[in-house]
């Protein structure tokens, strides 16, 4: 058995600019498209009463915080028009990436969808934002994907929701002296400019505390299992409100 | 040379609706990963059945991830290839017989 004969190494070449070619055209789309049927109807939403309800409560807690939050800036500063007008996307999810945090949803560009829209559940729970952008459908890489780096906050602290890929998020960057506590609850924070102030990620679990670390860091546990969801919205940002 | 281009044919339909199914929530683990290698593994060296396998699971990935088409293509038929290369000349694996040879 020859390990290199010309014929293989000619062949080898040949696919390789196949490949290079197949990258320019719409490939990947006329894929989508075709399994789109197969691949809803496979998705199946397990039906887990429990979660479904604690989503709706960390929602309305959210909700509540952030109503606070804008009552309060809204008395500080009459006639200021900073907050985002955000309209909704509706989509469905109709896959997971292959081993990477990212999935697939039936709305693309054609629908309004461009790169770098937030996507949430319950229209205030925070899962990824969008990468990928085709006619008809949308790569949305999740908060949990790796070395994603979101900016958060904890009862007004900013810190940073860092994904580490198989669907866990850290905390990291938590001041030393503020009060970290189990449950608080994890907001975005408008300080980077990519997403809305007041959207859920999730709750804090296991802060640890170490006198020699400049930072606190944790575990965020998520209000969802991705697979248990079958309809998100994209939030369509036209405006981002820095704080 | 048509019969052995309808086994290759088929051999991409079964592994198409079988990474459709790996794709979905119904599945636990990348099962067909394991496959491709326990395949390259256990068939007789001179068989590119392996080599096939690893050729469309890699393509799919692509297609179905963020990856450019082609890096997964190409990149786990050579692992494959590798494998085989190792197998024929310095270790000696019983080889399952029932596997189809393409």
């Amino acid at each position: 058995m020859k390990i290199f004969t010309k014929r293989k190494i000619l062949v080898f070449f040949l696919l390789l600019v196949i490949f290079f070619i197949l990258n320019f055209f719409n490939v990947k789309e006329f894929f989508y498209s075709f399994s789109e049927d197969i691949q809803t109807k496979l998705w199946k939403v397990n039906s887990n009463c429990e979660l479904i309800e604690n989503q709706k409560i960390i929602s309305l807690i959210a909700e509540n915080e952030e109503l606070k939050g804008e009552n309060t800036f809204l008395r500080e500063s009459l006639g200021l028009k900073n907050y985002p007008e955000i309209s909704l996307i509706s989509g469905r999810i109709i896959s997971k990436d292959y081993i990477s945090d990212s999935i697939l949803i039936n709305t693309g560009s054609k629908d309004g969808v461009k790169v770098g829209f937030p996507v949430a559940i319950n229209n205030n729970i925070l899962i990824g934002r969008v990468s990928e952008v085709y006619d008809n459908y949308s790569r949305v890489k999740l908060l949990s994907s790796k070395d994603n780096l979101t900016d958060v906050s904890i009862n007004g602290v900013v810190a940073l929701a860092k994904g580490k890929g198989s669907e866990l998020i850290s905390l990291e960057m938590f001041p030393h002296d503020k009060d970290l506590k189990e449950g608080d609850l994890v907001l975005t924070s408008s300080l980077g400019g990519n997403y809305p102030a007041g959207l859920v990620i999730g709750k804090v679990k296991n802060p640890k505390k170490i006198d020699s670390e400049p930072f606190q860091f944790s575990e965020i546990e998520k209000p969802y299992n991705i697979f248990s969801i079958d309809r998100l919205n994209v939030l369509k940002v036209t405006t981002i409100f820095n704080d | 040379m048509i019969k052995k281009i309808s086994k290759i044919f088929l051999l991409g339909v079964i592994l198409y609706f079988a990474f459709l199914i790996e794709l979905s929530n119904l599945y636990a683990f990348p099962f067909l990963l394991i496959f491709v290698f326990l395949i390259n593994f256990l068939e007789d060296p001179s068989s590119k059945t392996g080599l096939y396998t690893a050729f469309f699971v890699g393509l799919f990935w692509d297609i179905y991830s963020s990856n450019y088409i082609g890096l997964m293509a190409l990149t786990l038929p050579i692992i494959a290839y590798l494998l085989k290369i190792i197998l024929f000349k310095y270790v000696r694996i019983i080889s399952i017989s029932w596997i189809p040879k393409i």
